[in-house]
């Protein structure tokens, strides 16, 4: 059975996930992930055990990259979320999956990079390598993306829906320019001088996260379960619960035929019209993907 | 064992440089397969002649194959490894697991560096590396000086780190702000910077714009002199400076400063303020940007950021060493900016003390005597003091 999965922002919303195809709930706490949403450990916990309670996967996300000096304690967070009875974590620093290795941590990984995973012979290293999982970039055409399923079958997983990370760094951006140190989680936008669209941005404690347009694949969604994928990503930023749980209803329209795509996406324009939308179709071949044809 | 110095190379002359003032490794990319597609680059008879001349010189070869690769990136690929291998390259740097293990498994004997775009930053990535078969890491520019020597305390594989050169605003290998805003693969060798770009800050409705400057996510460059001895003191393998797309008398300015650190220290045991002194002449010699000690103190605020940035080019530079006739004691140089009879120009020695000297006559290559040098890419001889050797740079 393929994998649905779908992020939430608070504990009370879990149990009004009803769609069936939903396997999992994605949560994250703010310290350890790119959340701007300020959940603790007693929150996280909290939250596997409603996530569980309503027969789901509880999926944590830890998709940050950890300075030498927060190693301990991020070591530290694993083996809660490993005593708690998380099913998953989602991470993108190569630390964390020797944690896992090294001290024989039975909860599973996801390694999800972000840029890094764009081609099918690097997932299958990882994939040789004991990596329980990975998520495709999102920065590649989709025939890329369909080949690297069929080459990794009941491997991968793909972000379907959700603002698409175009920078991360160690840096705090708003901070700096500002001069006021502060968090800057919420409603933050970056606009390039020549260009109408808005970029969100977050600044936490440790880094900003730059986002492009938010991603959505209600015309190929049907398509894309069809494939070897493992699973289905609806994941987000700076939406509320509310917006995520109508999207997810949306999918689950389209696959079950009681909504066409183009009727889906009107829908969704619907819920926020200041969202802007890249369709799955539209991620665009590079310069060079075009000279290598 | 010493720590080397690691100079980039966007092309032969510039690799020829850096050898010359005193790299101990070299750096470049191929046609393909590396970043900075923007950089000459080399052909495959490129790097055998790069691996003849360096080795030569004792100096070490390292090609960047360095793409985050896409399906159709890999034509060729093996038998590129092989050459490489077969031409004597010592190592290649590489943020593709399955190009390492390709590599590992055709190429065995080249080393297999990972690249700073996998964004290694503490000692568990590290550790993760080395039990996948690396032979170096180079560490994320985002680690500080105090989590680096932590880092050192707890691993065993070679460290490589960053010293000075232009910096990825974001973690590299995590931006694709030019995918986005140009259509260029910044992880295929295209990046077109854009994080230097300016951009409006808005909360919801209200610009939020300074009055003197808008916001850019671009970085000061590097530039870490202050940090050479602490750097050597700790032990890493190698110390990288950035720019393959730089100038070659960029390069020799550079490496000839870093250089003179380094010897300094395994000299004396130390590096004296006066060394430093010097040092910091040669950075600013070919230097565009405002630099920083990068993260080495922390993490950086305002003070590594670059606003209203506006490139300056150096006019420093006067001329470069073509030849040198033994018998007339004059040099054979190429013009690259203006100077005349009777100005006090600099030899940049690639080994030893600068000399200077005031230009008593030039000549074209037709014997002419020639007052005033404004023609670039021109060649003249001139009179100089002592011996120079090609690649040797000539500044005011």
């Amino acid at each position: 059975m393929k994998d649905l999965f779908i992020y939430l922002r608070n504990t009370e919303n879990i149990p009004a996930v009803t769609v069936d195809s939903v396997t999992g709930i994605i949560i994250a706490d703010y310290e350890h992930s790119s959340s701007n949403h300020d959940l603790n450990r007693d929150d996280i916990r909290k939250a596997v055990s409603v996530i569980h309670a309503c027969g789901r996967k509880a999926v944590v996300k830890t998709d940050r990259l950890f300075s030498e000096g927060e190693m301990a304690e991020l070591h530290d967070y694993l083996e809660f979320l490993q005593q708690i009875g998380t099913d998953a974590i989602i991470y993108t620093d190569l630390g964390i999956k020797m944690i896992l290795d090294e001290e024989f941590f039975t909860i599973k990984g996801i390694y999800a990079p972000e840029t890094l995973l764009t081609d099918y012979r690097d997932i299958k290293v990882l994939r040789d390598d004991g990596f329980d999982g990975c998520v495709i970039s999102k920065d590649i055409p989709l025939t890329d993306v369909y080949d690297i399923i069929s080459e990794c079958p009941d491997y991968c997983y793909l972000r379907v829906h959700g603002p698409i990370l175009i920078a991360y760094s160690r840096r705090r951006y708003i901070s700096s320019y500002l001069k006021k140190k502060n968090t800057y989680l919420d409603s933050y936008y970056l606009q390039e001088e020549s260009r109408q669209e808005r970029l969100p941005i977050v600044e936490k404690e440790c880094g900003s996260w730059l986002y492009d347009a938010c991603l959505q694949s209600l015309s190929e969604i049907n398509r894309l379960f069809e494939t070897s994928v493992r699973g289905l990503i609806i994941d987000n930023i700076y939406m509320d619960d509310e917006y995520t749980m109508k999207t997810a209803d949306l999918y689950d329209a389209v696959m079950n035929d009681e909504i066409t795509p183009e009727e889906a996406v009107v829908t969704l324009k619907s819920f926020d019209s200041s969202i802007r939308y890249t369709d799955i179709n539209d991620l665009r071949e590079t310069q060079l993907d075009k000279e290598n044809q | 064992m010493r720590t080397e110095l690691l100079a980039p190379a966007g092309d032969l002359e510039r690799l020829k440089v850096a050898v010359i003032y005193g790299a101990d490794a070299v750096y470049f990319g191929g046609k393909q397969f590396s970043l900075r597609a923007r950089a000459s680059n080399f052909t495959l008879d490129d790097i055998k002649e790069a691996v003849s001349f360096a080795h030569a010189h004792g100096t070490k070869v390292y090609v960047t194959v360095n793409i985050i690769p896409h399906n159709s990136d890999f034509t060729g690929l093996e038998d590129y490894l092989v050459k490489l291998q077969e031409y004597g390259v010592d190592a290649i740097i590489c943020a593709s697991q399955a190009i390492g293990a390709i590599c590992k498994k055709v190429a065995p004997d080249l080393e297999v560096h990972i690249s700073t775009q996998q964004t290694t930053i503490n000692s568990s990535a590290v550790n993760y590396w080395q039990s996948r078969g690396a032979d170096r890491i180079v560490l994320g520019r985002e680690v500080t000086y105090d989590e680096m020597l932590e880092i050192m305390k707890k691993v065993t594989l070679p460290v490589e780190v960053f010293i000075h050169g232009g910096m990825c605003a974001n973690y590299s290998g995590r931006c694709t702000i030019s995918n986005v805003l140009t259509n260029r693969d910044a992880n295929r060798g295209g990046c077109a910077q854009s994080c230097r770009w300016n951009y409006h800050l808005w909360h919801d409705e209200q610009l939020l714009d300074n009055e003197d400057c808008m916001m850019s996510l671009g970085s000061k460059d590097m530039c870490t002199i202050d940090y050479i001895q602490r750097l050597l003191e700790a032990g890493v393998c190698s110390m990288k400076i950035e720019g393959r797309m730089k100038t070659a008398y960029y390069i020799a300015s550079i490496v000839k400063g870093y250089r003179m650190l380094i010897d300094s220290y395994y000299d004396d045991g130390k590096i004296s303020n006066e060394d430093l002194e010097k040092a910091e002449y040669y950075m600013t010699l070919a230097s565009n940007r405002d630099t920083f000690n990068g993260f080495y103190p922390g993490v950086p605020d305002r003070e590594g950021q670059l606003y209203n940035f506006i490139t300056t080019a150096s006019q420093s530079f006067i001329a470069n060493v073509k030849g040198y006739d033994e018998e007339t004691g004059e040099a054979l140089i190429e013009v690259r900016n203006h100077f005349e009879v009777n100005d006090e120009l600099v030899i940049m020695n690639p080994r030893g003390d600068d000399v200077r000297f005031k230009v008593e006559r030039m000549t074209d290559e037709n014997g002419n005597e020639v007052e005033v040098a404004n023609k670039p890419m021109q060649l003249l001889k001139i009179k100089v003091p002592v011996r120079v050797d090609e690649y040797t740079f000539i500044h005011k």
